[in-house]
C-alpha cells in the first residue's frame, strides 16, 4: 500500500508534460488557494494541470496568496468577535461589568481589523512592485 | 517570532555591512591600476564620469550578487512584516477584554514595523556607502 502510494506520488511530482494554464479553483468560503497568483502550470500523468513553481517568482506569488488568506481570516475573526460581543451586550441585562467587557471586546476587534486593513495597503503595494 | 525577526534583522544588517566593505576594498584594489595603465598609454589625464563609474560598478560581480541578495531580502522582509502585522491584528481581534493579550498584540505589531524600519535604514546605508549607488 505504502509503495503504491509513493509510486502515485512520484507520478504526480515527476511526470511533467506540456504547459497549460491552471484553472481557477473554487474558493472555499471566500478564502483563496495558495496557487491563486501562479498562472503557469504543467500537465501531470493524470492529465491534470498542476501549478509550476519557479523559485523566486513563485515564492513571491505563494507568499502573497498566504497573506491574502491571513487577511480573509482576520476579517472573519473580527466579524465573529463583534457578534460575540453583541451577544454579550444583549445578555448583560444592565450588569455594568459585562457591558464594559462587551464594549472593550468590540473596540479591540475593530482595532485588530484596522491593523489588518492597513497591512492590506502594504500587500497591494508589494504586489504592484513585483507585478 | 518577534525575537526571530529581530535576530534576522541584525543578521541582514551585519551581512550587508560586511559585503559593502568588501565591495569598497575590492574597488580600491581593482579599478585604480587599470585606470593608471590606461592613463599611461594615452598620456592624457582624464577623470572618469559618474556614468562610467556606475557602469563599472554594475559589471562588478560583488555588486551583482549584492543586488540579487538585497532584492531577494526586500521581498522576504516585506512579506514577513505584513504577515506579522496581520497576525498581530488577528491577535488584537481575538483579545476580547484581556489587557495582557492586547499588549502582546500591540508589541507584535510594533516589532513588525520596527523590523521594516531597520531594513529600510540598512538599505539606505548600503546605498549611501557605495559611490554612485548600487540601485
Amino acid at each position: 500500500m505504502a509503495v503504491l502510494f509513493i509510486a502515485k506520488l512520484s507520478l504526480f511530482l515527476a511526470a511533467i508534460g506540456d504547459k497549460c494554464t491552471v484553472p481557477k479553483a473554487k474558493s472555499f468560503f471566500f478564502i483563496p488557494t495558495w496557487w491563486e497568483y501562479i498562472t503557469g502550470g504543467e500537465r501531470d500523468a493524470f492529465n491534470q494541470c498542476i501549478p509550476h513553481v519557479t523559485f523566486p517568482d513563485g515564492a513571491w506569488a505563494i507568499g502573497l496568496a498566504v497573506l491574502d488568506i491571513l487577511l480573509r481570516l482576520a476579517g472573519f475573526i473580527a466579524v465573529v468577535m463583534i457578534i460575540v460581543a453583541g451577544v454579550e451586550y444583549i445578555t448583560s441585562i444592565g450588569n455594568p461589568e459585562k457591558i464594559t467587557s462587551a464594549r472593550k471586546r468590540i473596540q479591540n476587534s475593530l482595532i485588530g481589523l484596522a491593523a489588518a486593513l492597513v497591512a492590506t495597503a502594504f500587500v497591494s503595494f508589494i504586489g504592484r512592485q513585483i507585478g | 517570532m518577534t525575537k526571530f525577526i529581530r535576530k534576522t534583522g541584525t543578521m541582514i544588517a551585519a551581512i550587508a555591512m560586511f559585503l559593502s566593505f568588501s565591495v569598497l576594498s575590492s574597488l580600491a584594489v581593482s579599478t585604480n591600476p587599470v585606470q593608471s595603465q590606461q592613463d599611461a598609454a594615452q598620456t592624457q589625464i582624464t577623470t572618469p564620469t559618474s556614468q562610467q563609474v556606475n557602469s563599472k560598478l554594475q559589471e562588478n560581480p560583488i555588486i551583482k550578487d549584492l543586488n540579487i541578495l538585497i532584492n531577494f531580502m526586500t521581498g522576504v522582509v516585506g512579506i514577513v512584516v505584513v504577515g506579522t502585522i496581520i497576525a498581530g491584528g488577528i491577535e488584537y481581534s481575538m483579545a476580547g477584554n484581556n489587557p495582557q493579550k492586547v499588549t502582546n498584540a500591540r508589541k507584535r505589531i510594533a516589532n513588525g514595523i520596527l523590523a521594516m524600519f531597520v531594513f529600510l535604514l540598512m538599505w539606505a546605508f548600503v546605498n549611501w556607502l557605495v559611490p554612485g549607488g548600487i540601485f
